[in-house]
């Protein structure tokens, strides 16, 4: 069996030795049926979606689909012997795989995991492949592996708890209750989601469109909750001042908010500040909660959402009228003050770092940047100005110093200049719609430029850069998003 | 610096080998982390409540002034932000090791 198999691998080995070349993705991508549907509906949407230049930009060459397949075949087939032969298997499968210099199980684990991430990706524009008997192997083996680790995480942190309850023994023998008191301050003062916030920054980092993803299939965890948990809680403002109260971080959180609407994320607000019996109830409210996400629309729910005041749409997601009340001290830029009155470099430092990886952060911060949070005039905030995608902001150095001299207050007065090709851009832009015509545009998503999108208005305000609308259709739905010029070209170049 | 840590924060869901797992399986070892977390914040607070400062202690969170249990927290805390990062970083290390 050993010698079969072995053998097996070495032959291919020429052909593994050809790295496959990666795709590269900001997502983590998780392999579980959800996912699968997930990818699948992906599937039908870029069937809606995809014209013209963009299907040249999704094809992936036959070549590396080929290696791609193989990989994976290698795979499977390494698997069924690893279950006997670890980690001897392992070494050879990994090193002529992936080329790594160690190996052992963790290798091959973390494998598993490189190439669950190229599945999803290679699923996103060719869906076919999640039909492939051996993606499909794959993916179940994939998920095993996951799990049979997450049951070694599982025993580690019953170890660490109680290693952790002893310590906990030994202070309650000295000060009996006190640990306990603590504990339930901790909890009524939201504390502990504070810390799961401190967790999320690690564990949650993820593109806005997977948040949303998560949201719109219900399935949101902790993650979301965390977050919106801030907004309940203005006293976390104040006892965590410079990294947990930050205001950008309440303003995209509302943002994502708006956008999503659900009455599933008012629900756990509730579970993590509610009764007992309260969490039952959510409880079962979610096992209910399917059908409701199933006819989740983000897109359609963002024009919807366009037409609604903000108060409004706060009420309606958060039920809190200290959550407007919260957000209304943000924009009049008061909520700062509280607690925080001298912010040093290094908390600036954690607070980009800790913010969840912060996609949310940046584009809110963005949009602060723009004048648009702040504006006393903006009192109906647009939620299209929300959309502009998370991954369209790069460059965390630069936002660390756009974000100190918003700490400083000189934000504000700092002139937004727009260059000469910006500005031939913006004549050209307005004689085109002046004329009636229709203006088609790229617009800079992350690293990469999406077709299909159309100007609907040019947003000017003095001393501000000029904004654009845009609007692009998917299927019988139209997307809204508001972007600063530089993040657009026209689709066919007239200057 | 801040590149690095963010690229690190990202990959920390690959690193623990969680990240095909499914939500619900992921959701419960994050719950379970938080309140390990929780609990090891708990105790080095505890710490740094000295044997005179018991009884203010259990005086104040018994009480209902919330705003003085806050400010009680937020003295003998101030560092709590650094506090969340050790423990975190803490109990990511010790799961990770020989995992």
């Amino acid at each position: 069996m050993e010698n079969k198999n072995e053998s097996k691998i070495w032959e291919k080995d020429e052909a593994l030795s050809k790295e496959p070349k990666k795709v590269e993705s900001p997502e983590i991508f998780e392999t579980n049926d959800d996912n699968l549907e997930k990818a699948k509906e992906i599937e039908n949407e870029g069937k809606q979606e995809t014209t013209g230049k963009e299907v040249n930009e999704g094809k992936i060459e036959t070549k590396e689909f080929n290696q791609f397949i193989e990989d994976v075949n290698k795979f499977n087939e390494s698997f069924e012997v690893s279950k006997t032969e670890k980690p001897k298997i392992f070494d050879r499968f990994k090193g002529l795989l992936s080329k790594k210099e160690t190996a052992d199980q963790r290798d091959y684990e973390k494998l598993s995991q490189d190439i669950s991430k190229r599945v999803f990706e290679y699923g996103k524009v060719n869906p076919d492949i999640l039909n492939n008997d051996s993606i499909k192997e794959f993916l179940e083996k994939a998920k095993e592996i996951a799990n049979e680790r997450a049951d070694r995480v599982d025993k580690k942190i019953e170890g660490l708890n109680k290693q952790t309850a002893e310590e906990i023994e030994k202070v309650n023998k000295e000060r009996p209750g006190l640990f306990d008191k603590i504990s339930e301050r901790f909890n009524k003062n939201g504390l502990e989601i504070v810390i799961a916030l401190g967790l999320l920054a690690m564990l949650a980092a993820m593109p806005r469109e997977a948040l949303l993803d998560k949201i719109a299939s219900g399935d949101v965890g902790m993650q979301i909750n965390t977050l919106l948990s801030q907004l309940n809680l203005p006293q976390i403002h104040s006892f965590l001042p410079a990294k947990y109260a930050n205001l950008a971080l309440i303003a995209s959180t509302a943002a994502v908010l708006r956008v999503a609407k659900s009455d599933f994320l008012t629900r756990n607000i509730k579970k993590y500040f509610g009764s007992n019996d309260l969490k039952e109830e959510v409880i079962q409210e979610e096992e209910k909660e399917p059908k409701e996400t199933e006819d989740f629309d983000v897109s359609s729910r963002e024009e919807v959402v366009e037409k609604k005041d903000t108060g409004e749409s706060f009420n309606q997601v958060a039920g809190s009228a200290e959550h407007q009340e919260t957000f209304k001290k943000y924009q009049e830029g008061e909520l700062d003050s509280k607690g925080n009155e001298k912010v040093d470099d290094n908390d600036m430092n954690e607070s980009f770092n800790q913010v969840a990886g912060s996609t949310e952060y940046q584009e809110a911060f963005k949009k602060y940047q723009e004048g648009e949070l702040n504006s006393k005039e903006n009192e109906k905030i647009d939620d299209n100005d929300m959309n502009e995608s998370f991954n369209q902001v790069a460059g965390s150095a630069e936002y660390q110093e756009a974000f100190k001299k918003y700490q400083e207050g000189k934000l504000d007065n700092e002139e937004m200049k727009i260059n000469k090709e910006e500005l031939e851009m913006l004549n050209t832009l307005k004689e085109m719609i002046a004329k009636g015509e229709k203006v088609e545009v790229k617009y800079k998503k992350g690293l990469d430029w999406e077709f299909g999108w159309y100007v609907t208005d040019i947003k000017e305000k003095k001393g501000k850069r000029p904004s654009v609308s845009l609007k692009r259709f998917q299927g019988n739905d139209a997307k809204y998003i508001n972007v600063d010029l530089s993040k657009i070209e026209l689709a066919k170049k007239k200057y | 610096m801040e590149k690095e840590i963010i690229n690190k924060c990202e990959n920390i869901m690959e690193e623990m080998g969680l990240s095909a797992l499914d939500d619900k399986r992921k959701q419960e070892i994050m719950d379970k982390m938080v309140g390990l977390v929780c609990d090891r914040i708990i105790l080095k607070l505890m710490g740094r409540i000295s044997d005179v400062e018991v009884d203010e202690a259990n005086e104040i969170m018994t009480s209902e002034d919330e705003d003085r249990q806050l400010e009680f927290l937020r003295i003998k805390m101030p560092d709590f932000n650094e506090i969340l990062d050790e423990e975190i970083n803490a109990v990511k290390a010790e799961i990770l090791k020989d995992l």
